[in-house]
């Protein structure tokens, strides 16, 4: 072969390979509603800016022996999201399913590989049927290789799952370990075992998006983060994400240019009900006090009693955390003190400051919430604050008693700066029962009981129901009107710019 | 469907009565629970079928407050 040859037949095997499993497949895949891996790969990058690796990459499986297998089912790379560096794999539901092979998890850990190196995101577009069977225990060993990397890089540098497909079995843990998991709306599945062999087990019945669709996911067990409507919207929800984050825990988050204004919010003067039984809406708080239009919900339809979710505050980035009074009165439970705890990890890992908006009456009593280990789970919130080393801004709306109080990052758990609104009620618990222990031997004396116990529940309520106390002993540095919280917000974040770290780094664990 | 009580807590207001119409998100019961009145949302667009509780009663959590067809 002469040198023209040699370059022919090179072009040629590439576009070979490119052609994924070959128009029928494809035809297919798209008759699906679905995309192929490259168009994926695509609309995640900036335009013209992915650079594949391991085009040629093969399986060596004997039974296998001659199968001509594209890519040997997933595509990997490199491009540009939003001008900076971040890598890709996108499994090949054409070619073969998807399913993954030795060869086909070498080429993924190789771009984990690669990200962690380099300090830069990895996303995986996950849609493959499972291990392929003939490779037997050297794909099992590929999905251990691929856990192993997602676990130690984990907090390092930002990992995305975006689930576009099937995702079983054991496959679920690699986006199980990543930092965020988005699912598009009536494609997207994950279970561990599915409904036929729990059928034959347990004998219930269920379908397969009832048991690990999106809506499940997002809204009952809390796996998933987001939930797209379609593969687009999840392509850009993680381009999103990716804008509040830097490339690796060794930066900082990109600060977008801001233009200094008018920071006065009247609105927020007026925002809380005269009667602390009264709820209202806290994302009209996070609204005001965000940039316009920045504030990015995540898991919103779980555990919606507490908000949580990435914002910025004059081009800054921050992680939200919020009660949310609407509902469940933004008390505190299992489930809300994992989604919380969580975030909390991810912002402290990649150096997003973090903001807590307090309006929280306690955990929630129950019996099931005790046998569900809510001591276990709160504990969670208390550590994940208190070991948190980015800069901890915390501001008591209205609301904050007892332990819950400090779970929410009090000045004791490392808060930098701790604001309140003249609204603040900052207190070992509420009037009523504290009036009931206090006052136990003077109202059962009274003549008028009732009278007595009113009389006793008004004067402590007038005295401790406040944010005074709290101020007078220094647990909170500022009482400020409102409509100034921007402009202390903005001030805090400023102060706190050069906030060290110790060099301790940590992972983002699955909570 | 079943609108339940997410947590525990006292029935504050009723504000639907059976046979109304409802669309989905429209509040159509007020509780009180952990010291806050909270709005409970008709999960589907339907009628109202039957009201299992009364105001003033305790439910628990998961506690079916009504039926919306």
């Amino acid at each position: 072969m002469n040198t023209s040859e040699k370059l022919a037949a090179m072009l040629e095997k590439t576009a070979h390979i490119q052609q994924c499993g070959g128009p029928k497949a494809i035809e297919k895949q798209h008759s699906l509603g679905k995309q192929t891996a490259r168009e994926r790969i695509q609309k995640l990058l900036d335009e013209g800016t992915f650079v594949e690796l391991d085009t040629f990459v093969a399986h060596r499986c004997e039974s296998l022996q001659g199968k001509d297998i594209p890519g040997d089912g997933v595509v990997t790379g490199y491009g540009k999201i939003n001008g900076r560096t971040a890598f890709v794999f996108a499994q090949d539901f054409t070619v073969q399913g998807g399913a993954l092979g030795e060869m086909h998890a070498k080429k993924i850990c190789k771009v984990l590989d690669m990200a962690a190196q380099a300090g830069a995101p990895v996303i995986g577009l996950n849609d493959s049927g499972g291990a392929r069977i003939q490779e037997a225990v050297d794909a099992l060993a590929g999905y251990g290789q691929i856990f192993y990397r997602n676990s130690i890089y984990s907090g390092k540098v930002p990992q995305i799952s975006v689930i576009m497909g099937p995702c079983a079995g054991g496959a679920v843990y690699s986006p199980a370990l990543t930092d965020f998991i988005l699912m598009v709306e009536k494609e997207s599945q994950m279970f561990i075992t599915g409904p036929a062999v729990i059928k034959a087990t347990t004998g219930e019945e269920i379908t397969v998006d009832e048991l690990g669709g999106t809506y499940t996911h997002t809204a009952t067990s809390g796996v998933a983060h987001l939930a797209a409507a379609n593969e687009d919207e999840a392509l850009q929800a993680v381009r999103n994400i990716l804008s509040y984050l830097p490339s690796s825990a060794r930066e900082k988050p990109p600060v977008l240019p801001y233009e200094a204004g008018a920071e006065e919010r009247p609105e927020l003067d007026a925002l809380i009900p005269d009667s602390n039984r009264q709820p209202y809406d806290i994302h009209d708080v996070i609204e005001q006090i965000s940039d316009p239009g920045a504030f990015f919900e995540i898991q919103p339809a779980y555990a919606d009693n507490i908000v949580v979710g990435f914002s910025r505050v004059a081009g800054r980035s921050v992680g939200i955390i919020a009660n949310q009074p609407y509902s469940m009165g933004g008390c505190l439970d299992v489930n809300a003190s994992d989604k919380a705890s969580r975030f909390i990890q991810c912002c402290d890992a990649f150096n997003v400051p973090l903001l807590n908006l307090v309006d929280v009456p306690g955990f929630l009593p129950g019996v099931d919430q005790e046998f569900t280990g809510i001591i276990r789970h709160g504990a969670k919130l208390l550590y994940v604050y208190s070991v948190a080393q980015v800069p901890k801004v915390t501001i008591v709306l209205r609301k904050a008693y007892g332990g819950s109080y400090l779970a929410m990052c009090s000045k004791d758990l490392g808060a930098d700066v701790v604001l309140a609104w003249p609204t603040a009620e900052i207190a070992v618990m509420g009037a009523d029962g504290a009036v009931n222990v206090i006052y136990r031997k003077e109202i059962a004396a009274a003549e008028d009981k009732e009278a007595a116990r009113a009389e006793k529940v008004k004067e402590y309520s007038d005295r401790y129901e406040t944010p005074y106390i709290a101020a007078e002993r220094g647990f909170v540095d500022m009482l400020i009107r409102p409509a100034d919280t921007r402009r202390y917000l903005i001030e805090s974040l400023i102060m706190l710019e050069n906030k060290p770290r110790q060099d301790q780094v940590r992972g983002n664990m699955p909570l | 469907m079943d609108v339940k009580a997410r947590v525990p807590g006292t029935i504050k207001a009723l504000k639907v009565s059976a046979g109304d119409a409802v669309k989905s998100r429209d509040v159509v019961c007020v509780m009180e629970a952990m010291k806050m009145e909270q709005p409970v949302p008709s999960p589907v667009d339907g009628a109202v079928k039957e009201i299992k509780v009364a105001v003033g009663d305790k439910v628990k959590a998961g506690a079916v407050i009504m039926v919306i067809e």
